[in-house]
C-alpha cells in the first residue's frame, strides 16, 4: 500500500465517523484515550483548508471555497506523517477527491433507520424531516449563505446514492466497515482498521484502543472537556451509541418509508427490512 | 489620482482610492513608508520557495497573490504593494487584508486575527478564528461607546524601547446578515463585502485614534458556548502557542523564514501584555453580559 496520499474517512453523517477518528487517534497514541480536540481534521473545515493552502481572500463564495478543496488535498497528501486521515461527509466525487491525493478509503456505514434518528437529534429537526433529507437528491450541508460557515458546502445526495458512490467508486483500496459490527466486535473491527491504515495492529494496542473508545469513555471525555463538533442545540454529541435504537423510536411507517427509499442498498449492506415494533406485537 | 493615507501609523501613498483609511494628517515632507502602485505584475514569480494556485512566495521574500477575479498583487520589501492594471473588484479586499498581512510580515510586525478596541482607556485585542464572533463582540462594544481600532486584522509591534504597541488600521466592521439581524441593524444601504455575498461593511461613527498605542490586553475568544461569560487569565506558556495560531498568513511567514521571529514576537507579547481566555454564551441575548464582563476588567 502506498504511504503517500490521504485516507478518506468517509461516511454519511451520524454513521460512526467520529468513532473511527477516535480509534485512529487512540491507535496512533498506542492505545490511550483520544483527545477529542485532536482528532483527524474535517476535510471541509475552512480553518483547516486555510492552514493548508492560504486563499488570497478571507471572504470566499461557496464555489471558491469548494474550489480550494482538491488543491488543499493535493498539497496535504505529501505533508506531515502518514497515515494522513481526513473526515469527509461528501458523496464520492473523483474531481473533489483526486486519485493522486488518495491513499485509500475507509467507508463506515450504519443502518439508515438509526441514522435517521441520530441525524434528527443532530440537526434538531423532526425524524420525518430527517427521513426526507435522506431521500433528497440534492441534499447538501454547509450551504447557508446568510452567516459564517465553518465548513464548505458538502453535497451528500440521498443516503443510498451517498453510500453507493463510495462503495462503487473506482478507487481502491477501500475498507468498508459497519457501525453495528464495530459495536459487536470492537477488537476484531479495530484490528481491520489498524491493519488497513498501517497503524499498530498488535492485539494489546488494539484492545487498549477499543477499550479507550468505548462509548461511555467518549461520553465521559465529552462531559469533562466538551467537544467542539457538538451543535449548540444538542445536549451532547455522544448520545446513545446503540444499534437498533430505531426499533423503539421510529413509527412503523417511518421505518417502512426508509426501507422503501433505501431497501436495495440496505440489503447490499446486510441490513434486513425486518419487521418494526408494530409487526412484532 | 494619488492620495496619502494613514495606516498602522505609516504614511501610505496610494494610486488607488482607499476610502476606508484616514487621510495622512502629518507633514508634507515626511517620507512615505508604503507605496500602493498600479503596474505590471507577473503571472508567476521566477524564483519561488513555494507556488500555490493562488500565491507564490519568492526566494527574495516577495509575495505574489492571485485572486479569483484575476487581480494580481505583488508585495515586496515591506514597502511596496503593486496591483495589476487589469484588477477586478477584489483588489481592495486583497490590499487591506492578505496583502497587508504579507506587508506586516515583511516589515517585522505581527498581524493577528483579532479585532481591537479602546475599552475605556485600555487598548484590547479580541483574537479568534473566522466565525468566532470577533466582529459581533466588537460591534456590541462599539454600541456601548467604545472605539474601534481595527477589525479582522490587528497589527502589533514588539519593540524593546516602546514595549508592545498596537498599530490601528481603520474603523470598519464586516458583519454577516444573520449577525446584523440579531443586532437589529438594518442592512439597507450597507455595501456588500463582495457582490452577491450576504456580508456587509459597516463604518461605525465612533472616534478613531490612528496613533499607535500601548496594547493593554489580549483576549482569546473560546469557541464552546458556556452558560455564563468567564474571563480567565491565560498563562504565557499557553498564550504563546495560541497566539501563533492566530497569526494571519502564518504559513507565508514560515516560508519567509520568520518562524523564530514569530515565536519571539509572540513570547514578547505574552510576557508584556495580560492575556485572557473568554468563554461565553453565544446568544445575542447574552451579549450584554459579555460586554459588561470586559468593561469590568478593562474599564472599571
Amino acid at each position: 500500500m502506498s504511504r503517500a496520499g490521504i485516507f478518506w474517512i468517509a461516511s454519511y453523517p451520524k454513521s460512526g465517523n467520529t468513532w473511527l477518528r477516535c480509534l485512529i487517534a487512540s491507535l496512533q497514541s498506542g492505545g490511550g484515550v483520544p483527545d477529542l480536540e485532536r482528532l483527524c481534521p474535517n476535510g471541509s473545515a475552512r480553518n483547516w483548508l486555510d492552514s493548508v493552502i492560504p486563499p488570497p481572500l478571507e471572504d470566499l463564495t461557496p464555489d471558491e471555497a469548494t474550489a480550494l478543496r482538491p488543491e488543499a488535498y493535493r498539497q496535504w497528501a505529501t505533508e506531515g506523517q502518514p497515515p494522513r486521515c481526513l473526515k469527509v461527509h461528501d458523496r464520492y466525487d473523483r474531481a473533489l477527491f483526486p486519485d493522486e491525493a488518495t491513499a485509500g478509503i475507509v467507508h463506515i456505514v450504519r443502518d439508515p433507520r438509526d441514522v435517521a434518528l441520530s441525524w434528527a437529534h443532530h440537526m434538531n429537526v423532526s425524524v420525518d424531516m430527517a427521513i426526507d433529507k435522506m431521500a433528497q437528491e440534492d441534499f447538501a450541508i454547509g450551504k447557508a449563505r446568510t452567516g459564517f460557515q465553518s465548513q464548505t458546502r458538502q453535497i451528500l445526495g440521498t443516503w443510498s446514492n451517498h453510500v453507493a458512490s463510495w462503495l462503487d467508486g473506482p478507487f481502491r483500496p477501500l475498507l468498508v466497515m459497519r457501525y453495528e459490527d464495530l459495536l459487536a466486535d470492537p477488537v476484531g473491527q479495530t484490528t481491520r482498521l489498524a491493519a488497513f491504515l498501517d497503524l499498530p495492529a498488535d492485539r494489546e494496542t488494539v484492545e487498549r484502543s477499543a477499550a479507550a473508545c468505548r462509548f461511555e469513555i467518549l461520553q465521559e471525555a465529552e462531559a469533562a472537556n466538551g467537544f467542539g463538533e457538538k451543535q449548540e442545540a444538542m445536549e451532547r454529541f455522544f448520545r446513545q451509541g446503540k444499534a437498533g435504537a430505531w426499533r423503539g423510536n421510529l413509527t412503523p411507517s417511518q421505518a417502512d418509508h426508509l426501507v422503501c427509499n433505501h431497501g436495495r442498498i440496505m440489503a447490499r449492506l446486510g441490513y434486513e427490512a425486518s419487521p418494526g415494533p408494530s409487526s412484532r406485537e | 489620482m494619488t492620495a496619502d493615507y494613514l495606516l498602522c501609523g505609516w504614511r501610505v501613498r496610494s494610486e488607488l482610492p482607499l476610502p476606508e483609511l484616514p487621510v495622512w494628517p502629518g507633514v508634507e515632507e515626511a517620507a512615505e513608508d508604503v507605496s500602493i502602485l498600479v503596474g505590471p505584475v507577473p503571472d508567476r514569480l521566477e524564483a519561488c520557495v513555494k507556488a500555490w494556485k493562488y500565491l507564490d512566495v519568492g526566494a527574495d521574500g516577495t509575495v505574489l497573490l492571485r485572486s479569483f477575479d484575476r487581480t494580481r498583487i505583488l508585495i515586496r520589501q515591506g514597502r511596496e504593494i503593486v496591483v495589476s492594471p487589469d484588477q477586478g473588484p477584489d483588489w481592495r479586499l486583497l490590499v487591506l487584508n492578505s496583502a497587508l498581512a504579507c506587508l506586516c510580515h515583511q516589515r517585522g510586525v505581527l498581524p493577528l486575527h483579532a479585532a481591537s478596541l479602546r475599552i475605556g482607556e485600555r487598548v484590547v485585542a479580541l483574537a479568534g478564528h473566522s466565525g468566532a464572533g470577533k466582529s459581533t463582540l466588537a460591534m456590541a462594544l462599539v454600541r456601548r461607546g467604545h472605539s474601534l481600532l481595527s477589525d479582522d486584522l490587528t497589527v502589533v509591534r514588539t519593540d524593546r524601547q516602546t514595549g508592545v504597541m498596537l498599530l490601528p488600521t481603520f474603523p470598519r466592521l464586516r458583519l454577516w446578515r444573520d449577525i446584523l439581524d440579531g443586532l437589529n441593524i438594518p442592512a439597507d444601504g450597507l455595501e456588500r463585502v463582495r457582490p452577491g455575498m450576504e456580508k456587509f461593511d459597516l463604518r461605525p461613527r465612533t472616534e478613531f485614534s490612528p496613533a499607535p498605542a500601548c496594547l493593554d490586553g489580549l483576549v482569546f475568544l473560546g469557541g464552546r458556548p458556556t452558560a455564563q461569560p468567564t474571563l480567565a487569565p491565560c498563562p504565557p506558556m499557553l498564550a504563546v502557542p495560541q497566539m501563533q495560531g492566530f497569526v494571519v498568513r502564518h504559513k507565508i511567514a514560515h516560508l519567509l523564514g520568520l518562524q523564530a521571529a514569530l515565536l519571539a514576537r509572540s513570547a514578547a507579547i505574552a510576557k508584556a501584555v495580560p492575556t485572557f481566555r473568554l468563554e461565553r454564551p453565544l446568544s445575542f441575548a447574552a451579549l450584554d453580559r459579555t460586554t459588561a464582563l470586559l468593561e469590568e476588567r478593562f474599564a472599571p
